[in-house]
């Protein structure tokens, strides 16, 4: 009779002894693999240093393209596709004039033929010209794992910035396989063909509405964020869609798009004449003012890279929104403006929110000695709590204690003891210690060149001086008038600090 | 009995050994697609896009004096975008602290907290306005669980990756562990990288500069297990969909998500489990899309134990954590509401990983006791106990194939060699050892213990005097 025992011992043998063999089996193919790979990594080596020489020596113009061509293809004669072609690409990002030489070449070898077959999903079969050694593995060429190569293919024709496979490229953004579709999107984006374009915007815009059919958003953004600001019309589209998640995301690749164009050109802006006029008009009137929040916060960004008096009047706008995080991306954008109301931002350090407090104390300590001085105003006439935590926080951290009291240094020290008074009150007083009677030269007039100057070292720190730790400000005491030619920063002017100029 | 014993000794053999080649199949054919895949492109565009997502790197240390600065060091050469960050000193009573406010010069600052999660007590922040990226926290002592809720609720980035201070991060390892969440069409919650032993390797300005094998049995042993466990285990449940684990030394959680979840918790002392699973938890709850990601080129290389004490304690307190992290979340045990965590991968830890130890322990007491009363069951007993090492050789072979055929860290043939021996030997000594440490933990749970034993690392030669720290 069959027992189960009986028929665990009649098979556990067979069993064990397939078991050792498999087992003896990988490790044979281990070794093996090893040893051939380490002879093939030979002659590799050997063929990346005469492949570089060789395209250097075209790029360079010491021998002539059609030779260097010539030698190329003597050189990969009986070599492996793959590594052929991962030798001419060696250098997974080159400069564009060698991706152009690149490119030519690759489509002399042959190559780009064969990327493009593969990518509309042609076996990969030899070419006519010439191309270099055997086709790939057949587990590759066929089957599921065809996208290995697609994704390759994709890959390889974005290094070289072949400009003319960009209908091959657009058509791979539906390719059925996700590393496909994304190799593809870095591709267009390393490309930059303009015509491209309305294929990525659908991408993203497929990427928002419908998550996991194409590419990620992240993936669609950053592709479409490559493309210089002359091509982002299309964009206009997403600004107007009536999803607001579409918006967003796309008020998000613009102001990155903006951003770029106007770190390069002087000054850091960007001039309204110069952008394409109804995005412009979309920021600065439509989408500053959307109905949501997130588009707002974004539009703040974009508006920022323009002139500063376009910009101004809605960022003070979208600083009183009554979204936190709106008015947070307004108070940082008020920042980069070179003409800025310190008023505004100081009506920030009293918000209702503490990252958008934050983002105006940290905003104002780097607008220079004038920012420098609103805080300290502020710090001193408040009796918000939470607000003067902020600012001594600030100042802490960007190490401006020694500006701060050298800037309110003055004869009688009225000034500067309500100051540490105050310091004092919110439990800052160890910060302030060691920075008292020390004579140390005044940095304030530094700003904006070097914010930042190095902390004492307060691993020790000095007892408060006598007469100073309560609240010396006495009603009445006079503070210290306009400041005279080649002294400290004035502190506590009549009225309200006026708009700064450039 | 003895009959009975050994059909349940055989249907464990089959669940377990059944499940390892299932998750090492796929693991197989995903790593090495993975490694074949992968293209610089997508991670220079990563580096250089203004739309990756910033991230703070949050490094808890308790008494790390020896280490703590290089780790740092390691950490702040990261090539990310805007990465920050934070180490939080757990109360140490040796010089953590001072030798980071030494070789970093930085000095006490006052800042304001805004903290989401409760912690013990901050003593103070330190910052050096010349490193505006980096932040010390120095707080009483908690654990790791909270001196990691201290530094979320510091942490202003959207996302956030743990790190061990005696681990060293190679520098694109948050580059590729960011890749996956960029890229995924759907949100990923968390994701995980792949840990290597570092013992044997040359550390160079905060940088593995030479790869290769410890000197010890005991850490090579150990570094074919690494092997196996992140090649296989992780990425074939990460397929699966039932991750259980991403390590705790190395892994990147989105922010928001785990503060809502309610951060790290002390109660189990394998807190980066934890969090996994209730994360999961949270998610179904609440009705979110969960997914986690685990990649196998993301490096992040880390001490193992270099004797048999220290394994102890370090797999005592691994086998503990597993326990009291399935009794916390027992409900979602054979739960479809959670999917192949619910319905495979818990169970599995439970029944193969967990119980499994008392259950393979006691059959090494049962086989021979049993072939002594009944010799008439060697002959079932025999090609077992040569069928179940055949397999447990294939499997550590198997891992040791798939790194020469995918990453190829350990380059010479020396090294090579040497793993494939030592794959082969583990079954002989090393497994029964760590069996009896796993044994261990089960015990302590079942007493009801919660004692986290640190493990000692040892650097430039001299051995540190430690206790057992007692969690808060």
């Amino acid at each position: 009779m069959l027992t189960l025992d009986r028929v665990a011992a009649e098979l556990a043998w067979p069993m064990a002894t397939a078991l050792f063999m498999l087992l003896g089996a990988l490790i044979a193919i281990v070794v093996i693999r090893r040893a051939r790979q380490r002879l093939q990594s030979r002659r590799l080596q050997q063929a990346r240093s005469a492949h570089a020489v060789l395209v250097e020596e075209v790029r360079a113009g010491r021998i002539g393209y059609e030779e260097g061509l010539a030698r190329l293809r003597a050189l990969s004669e009986g070599e492996s596709r793959s590594p052929f072609e991962d030798l001419l690409m060696a250098d997974k990002h080159p400069p564009a004039e060698l991706a152009a030489l690149l490119a030519r070449l690759c489509e002399d070898l042959g190559l780009v033929a064969g990327w493009q077959r593969t990518l509309t999903d042609r076996p990969a079969a030899r070419s006519k010209s010439r191309m270099a050694g055997r086709p790939a593995p057949k587990h590759l060429r066929f089957g599921p794992l065809n996208f290995v190569l697609r994704s390759e293919a994709a890959e390889k024709l974005g290094i070289i910035r072949h400009q003319a496979s960009w209908p091959v490229l657009v058509n791979a953004l539906n390719d059925p396989n996700l590393s496909v579709r994304s190799a593809a999107a870095r591709a267009l984006a390393r490309i930059q063909e303009p015509l491209s374009l309305p294929a990525l915007t659908e991408q993203l815009e497929d990427a928002v509405l419908n998550p996991g059919s194409g590419i990620s958003v992240g993936s669609s953004k950053m592709a479409l964020a490559c493309f210089p600001l002359v091509h982002a019309a299309p964009l206009r589209r997403l600004l107007e869609h009536a999803d607001r998640r579409v918006r967003a995301v796309a008020a998000d690749v613009v102001s990155i798009i903006f951003e770029r164009a106007a770190a390069e050109r002087p000054g850091g802006r960007l001039h309204l004449a110069g952008l394409a006029p109804e995005l412009a008009e979309i920021f600065v009137t439509r989408l500053a003012a959307d109905e949501c929040p997130d588009v707002r916060a974004r539009a703040c960004d974009v508006i920022a890279r323009l002139d500063s008096s376009i910009a101004l009047p809605p960022l003070l706008q979208l600083a009183d929104d009554f979204e936190w995080y709106v008015r947070l991306h307004a108070v940082r954008a008020l920042g980069r403006l070179t003409i800025t109301s310190l008023t505004a931002l100081r009506q920030r350090l009293t918000d209702r929110h503490w990252r958008v407090r934050e983002a105006a104390a940290q905003t104002l300590s780097a607008r220079g000695a004038r920012g420098l001085e609103a805080l300290l105003e502020h710090f001193l006439t408040t009796e918000d709590r939470y607000s003067q935590e902020q600012v001594a926080e600030q100042i802490a951290r960007a190490a401006l204690m020694p500006a701060c009291l050298e800037a309110l240094a003055a004869p009688g020290g009225a000034v500067e003891a309500r100051f540490v008074a105050r310091m004092t009150r919110i439990g800052y007083d160890e910060a302030v210690a060691p920075n008292l009677g020390t004579g140390r030269q005044s940095r304030a007039h530094a700003y904006p060149e070097k914010a930042f100057a190095r902390h004492p070292n307060s691993g020790n720190p000095a007892k408060l001086p006598q007469g100073i730790g309560a609240d010396a400000q006495a009603p009445g005491t006079p503070e210290r008038g306009p400041a005279g030619p080649g002294e400290p920063v004035a502190v506590g002017s009549a009225g309200p600090p006026a708009l700064e100029t450039p | 009995m003895l009959g009975f014993f050994s059909f349940l000794l055989a249907a464990y053999f089959v669940a377990g050994n059944g499940t390892y080649t299932l998750l090492m199949i796929l693991s197989l054919a995903s790593v090495w697609l993975h490694s074949r895949n992968h293209h610089s492109g997508s991670l220079q565009q990563l580096r250089e896009s203004p739309l990756t997502p910033p991230a703070t790197i949050i490094m808890p240390a308790w008494n790390e004096e020896d280490v703590i600065v290089d780790s740092v060091r390691s950490i702040l050469q990261t090539d990310y975008p805007g990465v920050q960050v934070c180490v939080v000193d757990d109360g140490s009573s040796d010089r953590t602290l001072d030798r980071l406010i030494a070789a970093f010069e930085l000095s006490p600052a006052i800042l304001i907290a805004h903290p989401r999660l409760p912690s013990r007590p901050v003593r103070g922040f330190y910052v050096n306005p010349d490193l505006p990226n980096l932040l010390v926290i120095s707080k009483e002592n908690g654990g790791k669980p909270d001196a990691l809720n201290a530094g979320l609720n510091m942490c202003r980035t959207p996302y956030f990756c743990t790190l061990d201070s005696d681990c060293i991060l190679e520098r694109d390892a948050l580059l590729r562990l960011m890749l996956p969440v960029v890229n995924s069409p759907v949100p990923i919650v968390a994701s995980g990288g792949i840990v290597r032993v570092l013992n044997g390797c040359t550390v160079t300005d905060g940088q593995v500069a030479k790869i290769d094998l410890p000197p010890s049995a005991l850490e090579r042993f150990q570094v074919v297990e690494y092997l196996r466990s992140f090649l296989f285990g992780r990425t074939g449940w990460n397929l699966l969909g039932g991750t259980v684990i991403l390590s705790g030394a190395f892994a990147l959680f989105q922010l928001e998500t785990v503060l809502q979840a309610g951060g790290f918790s002390g109660d189990t002392v394998t807190e980066d489990m934890e969090l996994v699973v209730r994360l999961r938890r949270w998610a179904v709850d609440r009705e979110r899309t969960f997914r986690t990601a685990f990649t196998s080129d993301p490096v992040c290389w880390a001490q193992c134990p270099a004797d048999l004490r220290m394994l102890g304690r370090q797999r005592r307190r691994w086998q503990l954590g597993l326990c009291q992290t399935l009794r916390k979340n027992s409900q979602m045990l054979f739960n479809p509401a959670f999917g192949a965590l619910g319905l495979m991968s818990l169970p599995f830890q439970a029944f193969v990983e967990a119980l499994g130890a008392v259950v393979e322990l006691a059959g090494y007491l049962v086989i021979p006791v049993a072939a002594c009363l009944d010799p008439s069951l060697l002959r079932f007993l025999l090609p077992f106990v040569l069928l179940s090492l055949a397999y447990s050789g294939l499997v550590s072979v198997s891992a040791v194939a798939l790194e020469e055929f995918s990453y190829r860290r350990y380059r010479s043939a020396r090294n090579l060699t040497i793993l494939l021996v030592y794959a082969l030997l583990e079954n002989f000594g090393y497994r029964q050892i760590v069996l009896w440490f796993r044994f261990e933990g089960v015990m302590r749970f079942l007493v009801g213990s919660h004692r986290w034993e640190k493990v000692v690392h040892v650097a430039g030669g001299e051995r540190a005097e430690v206790g057992v720290e007692e969690s808060a």
